[in-house]
């Protein structure tokens, strides 16, 4: 069994660290990762907890597939209660931190209480330290990571830390992996920062083992990276990344735009795939420097990007640290949605620069941007005024101003306090509380729920509040996988959704990476499970399972106090029409998918999940 | 006379370098009428077996409509291969 079996469990209060055995049990029941950290969350604290208490608990947590040679075996996430959304959080990490908590012989590390003046927490293979961080303190994530490895004179330690943001409770803080990748939506950092924990430092050398069979192993994993590499949607985000999408969704006019008042970015193809691989006048180079790839993966969709020295941001900047100069992750389609096309902002080195800053503070760049954008139409409705914004002339397409919110909120000061809140409270502050574009509270990303109707009812049902990747029924409706559907049509899209939604909660659970859905089905997954982990992992168990993980988080949340009512839309998707491009005409018609979803999930109308429905899953 | 805009993406674009292609590479066909899509797809050589996306005025065609899918004057075909993103 690839599971560790063990998991080790830090009271910061009290300052101790114990190994605990894993409750394979549940484990056999919730798989990893996502599942398996969210029963354990479940069991443990109330759904009614003050998400920034120390009685609420951060679990970073790997999957049995973690650290194992199948293909992007890289992943690990953290479980809380948001304090952003104040449902389940559960935000999903590549790079090499997951693999090494393997190595080092965890399956999970539980982290409860708060500390009483910052630390950090040092794991190397069994041995354990919580130790003081007061001079990590106000340090960026790249300043923490560079302190620690000078300290630790280990240069394959690997690190996972909060920056300023996560320290002062930014509500949608992040907390970021080496250096580049991050936990990002739903305000984990904020969690960690709450129990002034600043990083948490890990080093394994035990490798993993206990592949059940081995053989059977080798040969299942070999299958899917044969069928990875075969299969041509690899080649394409390889080569353009996410950011790949941007003209697409702007060709079929999905693209929100100016805080969704539009659903066309008439200067989308400035922030596109295409605009990061061409050679800027004043060094020759392109935006995108090459592809990255996070542990065991196969793809390389990751971007690393330059910013033009000779742009605003950072020419004559001493101040800024080197990476800025050199380069970093991103931009993906969101951030640059985010950045870029949400605020009318046309200018891709300044949506670079703040996804970097997005890496260097860890921040979510899809809620920082997406508040920002709120702020500029409130700004233009006259409803927020220089006054408020500590003088920036916070209007749709100034990239100025964008970047300079950004280093706010980075930074924690200012207006940049204020944007920290994130959208709900802000626009709920200066009267418009309609114009967050947030469902549960957290931001929407990149997908114009009235030009691409699934996801309208994707964001309205998602546990952890409006998000992407957790029913990502974009791939059949507007890039035609594993077979096209009509985005405009709201036929068909509840059980279109309801499978996307499970499928992904296995993907979450196993400790891959959701890019591989495109081309390995369940019959590959469940081949890799079932040499891993022992007999008896067929396809139709694990849809069972990602349904129970999916319920288990509709329950959390119910008992925390969401209903139905929760699963709704802002107004602007139920009722503006959208007013150019292909979807011209179209609204979201929420009401025509929700109850027919409701009955395929066996929930009753009022959002309560029927018991008959708990018995049949085993909650 | 009938004229139609082909748009090229992503790794279809013959010269991803150039500034003029971030909106995709475009080239104008002037065409005989009841040329199909996959007509044009010969006539602008293009690799059919790359071709995932066809967007006809930002609609969505069907492989399997390409054939008779007919262009009319002014029409612009998006053409894409593979892609993902999220």
């Amino acid at each position: 069994m690839s599971w560790t079996k063990k998991l080790l469990r830090i009271n910061l209060t009290k300052r101790t660290a114990k190994s605990e055995p894993l409750n394979m049990e549940w484990a056999e029941l919730y798989l990893g990762q996502r599942g398996l950290a969210t029963k354990y969350l479940t069991e443990e604290v109330s759904p009614t907890v003050e998400p920034l208490a120390p009685e609420n608990t951060l679990y970073m947590v790997t999957g049995p597939l973690t650290g194992t040679m199948a293909p992007t075996a890289g992943r690990y996430s953290c479980v809380t209660k948001s304090p952003l959304t104040n449902a389940i959080a559960c935000s999903n990490s590549g790079g090499f931190f997951g693999n090494e908590m393997k190595c080092a012989g965890w399956d999970m590390i539980i982290l409860e209480g708060k500390a009483s003046s910052p630390v950090y927490i040092s794991i190397v293979d069994d041995e354990c330290e919580i130790l003081p961080a007061d001079d990590l303190w106000g340090k960026s994530v790249w300043e923490t990571d560079e302190i620690l490895h000078t300290k630790h004179q280990d240069p394959q330690i690997r690190i996972a830390a909060i920056g300023v943001p996560g320290e002062n409770g930014n509500l949608y803080s992040a907390i970021v992996n080496d250096l580049h990748r991050a936990a990002g939506r739903s305000g984990v950092g904020a969690v960690m920062g709450s129990k002034n924990l600043k990083a948490v430092v890990l080093r394994g050398t035990k490798g993993v083992g206990n592949i059940d069979n081995p053989q059977e192993f080798f040969n299942a994993t070999n299958k899917a990276k044969k069928i990875l590499a075969e299969n041509p949607m690899v080649q394409g985000l390889g080569a353009m990344g996410t950011i790949g999408l941007m003209n697409h969704m702007n060709e079929v006019g999905a693209l929100p735009a100016r805080n969704w008042q539009d659903s066309v970015f008439e200067n989308a193809p400035k922030l596109s795939g295409e605009a990061t691989l061409v050679p800027r006048e004043s060094d020759g180079k392109a935006n995108l420097t090459r592809p990255g790839a996070c542990f065991a993966c196969t793809i390389a969709c990751g971007r690393i990007s330059t910013i033009d020295p000779e742009h605003f941001s950072i020419k004559n900047r001493d101040d800024l640290h080197g990476f800025f100069k050199s380069n970093s992750g991103g931009s993906e389609y969101e951030s640059a949605w985010a950045f870029g096309v949400d605020t009318g902002v046309d200018d891709l080195d300044a949506v670079t620069y703040a996804n970097f800053l997005c890496n260097e503070q860890a921040f979510d760049p899809i809620s920082a941007g997406a508040t920002i954008a709120a702020a500029m139409e409130l700004y233009e409705l006259g409803l927020l005024t220089k006054e408020d914004t500590g003088g920036i002339e916070l209007t749709f397409g100034n990239a100025e101003a964008m970047v300079e919110c950004t280093e706010l909120i980075a930074k924690n000061e200012g207006f940049g306090i204020e944007l920290a809140q994130s959208s709900l409270r802000f626009c709920t502050k200066y009267g418009r509380p309609d114009l967050a574009i947030v469902v549960k509270g957290q931001e929407f990303p990149a997908y114009d729920a009235r030009a691409v109707k699934g996801m309208g009812l994707g964001y309205a049902t998602s546990n952890r509040g409006a998000c992407h990747v957790r029913g990502y029924t974009n791939a059949s409706e507007t890039i035609g996988l594993p077979f096209k559907t009509d985005p405009l049509a709201t036929e068909g899209k509840a059980g279109l959704l309801k499978v996307f939604q499970d499928t992904q909660s296995v993907f979450d659970s196993a400790g891959i990476c959701s890019f591989t859905s495109f081309a390995q089905g369940p019959e590959e997954i469940a081949e890799q499970i079932d040499a891993a982990c022992g007999g008896g992992w067929t396809p139709e168990r694990l849809a069972t399972l990602g349904e129970r993980v999916w319920n288990m988080e509709r329950e959390f949340n119910n008992q925390a106090g969401f209903t139905a009512a929760d699963d709704t839309l802002p107004p602007r998707l139920l009722n503006e029409p959208v007013t150019a491009g292909p979807a011209k005409g179209h609204v979201c018609e929420l009401d025509q998918m929700l109850p027919e979803y409701y009955e395929i999930r066996g929930w009753n109308t009022d959002g309560t999940v029927k018991e008959e429905t708990k018995q049949r899953l085993s909650l | 006379m009938t004229t139609v805009t082909v748009k090229r993406f992503t790794s279809l674009i013959k010269d991803p370098t150039s500034a003029e292609n971030i909106a995709g590479q475009i080239e104008q066909y002037t065409i005989q009428p009841d040329t199909s899509i996959t007509d044009i797809i010969k006539i602008a050589n293009l690799p059919e077996e790359r071709l995932h996306l066809v967007i006809l005025n930002g609609t969505y065609i069907d492989k399997d409509k390409r054939s008779t899918q007919l262009l009319v004057d002014g029409d612009v075909v998006a053409f894409w291969p593979p892609i993902f993103g999220g």
